[in-house]
């Protein structure tokens, strides 16, 4: 829907000068283009994830696509999927897709990949909750108005019908400060703890409704990052065949070298590969398949892209030589940008025990 | 509705139950069910008696047997 126009982007826009900053202009354009309103207009997964492929093949700053992707399928999802959302919810629901972030508060700092063991709590009081904990690696931490954050609401219950998703506006918690990063720098990832009481029309979805929306969630943020990876792969791919055919060695483009060319020819077979297993998991997404198809191929998408995109971006730098390894230029920072691949969104750990387990 | 509940979940757990699945046979709380697998049972209960659990109704309580499987469906499509 949005592909086209998104690949016409001019430079200026799509490069970015300073990695370590948030990139507004761009954030907001996008908005401004709808990218943020795929849900609204009910837009086919299929052409939303060849959207995600575009702006991964475009956009040089990881953080950008990386912020995009968490907000949109990781929080903005369930906002989406309440039948019957209460006024804030419905107000909160607009902004984010007007461009406002929204951040995803889920991992804590005793908790690690094992997201289910959360200790923040949501005491339910009447027509109020009150909520207390604090949550970690939130990314877009700071620069957010409002943050979905995931509590327990009957720990006797776990996950299954004891957890909730809750709207907090940043007046609500004390941010922790901001972690330097090794990539993905523009996306800023921060610590936040509240206590706080709310009017429990907050609640997204119904009070103990968070673990089937979440798994949901997270299967289209899985998918949704997997297609940023398939566009990020072919941006260094179509960058590095660029350089090995004008750079000489030994009197011809190192690119006629054989050593070179089957790292190219490597390349390629994991983009395609990729491509091939994101169109799979898209096709998945909505009412087309059960939960457990659904997950396994969102799991294999992400384990798959995000594990390739190490090895094309290390190729990268490999078939670079020297000027690879300078510091914020080319494959040294699609390098540092990739190796968070295998971390968020559920650790390649993580999507290899989901996949054996839905077997 | 017992019986194609039964039939469903001894065609997916028999086998690794080493037995055949009853009434009360225990899936979550022993087990034998985690919960990811827990929302596949979910999709087929919804597919096989036509109707939808809302997100805070996916819960243990309603899932961990046969027979709270049932007793949740009925409420849910009454007769």
């Amino acid at each position: 829907m949005l592909a086209q126009a998104i690949l016409s982007l001019p430079d200026a826009v799509v490069n970015d000068a300073d990695e370590s900053v948030f990139h507004v202009g761009a954030w907001s354009l996008l908005a401004e283009m709808g990218c943020l309103r795929y849900f609204e207009f009910g837009a086919e997964s299929e052409t939303v994830m060849a959207d995600m492929v575009a702006l991964g093949r475009q956009f040089e700053d990881g953080g950008l696509t990386f912020a995009l992707g968490a907000q949109l399928f990781g929080a903005m999802t369930l906002l989406e999927w309440d039948l019957q959302p209460s006024s804030t919810v419905a107000k909160v629901r607009e902004l984010s897709r007007s461009g406002m972030h929204l951040a995803h508060a889920i991992s804590e700092p005793e908790s690690g990949s094992d997201v289910f063991s959360m200790r923040s709590v949501g005491v339910v009081e009447g027509d109020w909750i009150h909520v207390f904990g604090t949550k970690t690696y939130v990314s877009g931490g700071s620069e957010a108005e409002w943050a979905l954050v995931y509590v327990m609401t009957d720990s006797s219950k776990g996950a299954m019908g004891g957890m909730s998703a809750i709207l907090l506006h940043k007046d609500e918690w004390t941010l922790l400060g901001s972690m330097k990063k090794m990539g993905l720098r523009s996306c800023s990832m921060s610590s936040l703890a509240f206590d706080v009481r709310v009017p429990r029309e907050r609640v997204v979805g119904k009070v103990g409704g968070g673990y089937r929306s979440f798994m949901k969630a997270m299967d289209w943020e899985r998918t949704g990052l997997s297609a940023v990876h398939v566009g990020t792969m072919e941006r260094v791919f179509a960058k590095t065949v660029a350089f090995a055919n004008l750079r000489h060695q030994g009197g011809c483009a190192i690119a006629k070298h054989q050593a070179v060319a089957f790292m190219i020819a490597e390349m390629k077979i994991a983009i395609e590969t990729s491509r091939f297993l994101v169109e799979k998991a898209a096709a998945t997404l909505g009412h087309k398949a059960s939960s457990k198809e659904r997950t396994k191929a969102a799991a294999m998408a992400k384990l798959h892209t995000s594990e390739h995109l190490v090895e094309v971006c290390k190729k990268a730098m490999q078939i670079h030589g020297g000027s690879g390894y300078v510091h914020g230029v080319g494959p040294e920072r699609w390098m540092r940008d990739a190796l968070a691949a295998t971390i968020y969104s559920g650790t390649s750990e993580i999507q290899r025990k989901l996949i054996a387990g839905l077997l | 509705m017992k019986k194609q509940i039964l039939e469903l979940l001894n065609a997916k757990y028999a086998e690794a139950y080493g037995g055949a699945i009853t009434d009360s046979t225990p899936l979550l709380s022993s087990g034998l069910v985690d919960s990811v697998a827990a929302l596949d049972l979910v999709d087929a209960l919804e597919q096989m008696f036509g109707f939808e659990f809302e997100p805070h109704e996916v819960e243990e309580k309603n899932l961990d047997s046969a027979e709270r499987m049932a007793a949740f469906v009925q409420t849910k499509i009454g007769g």
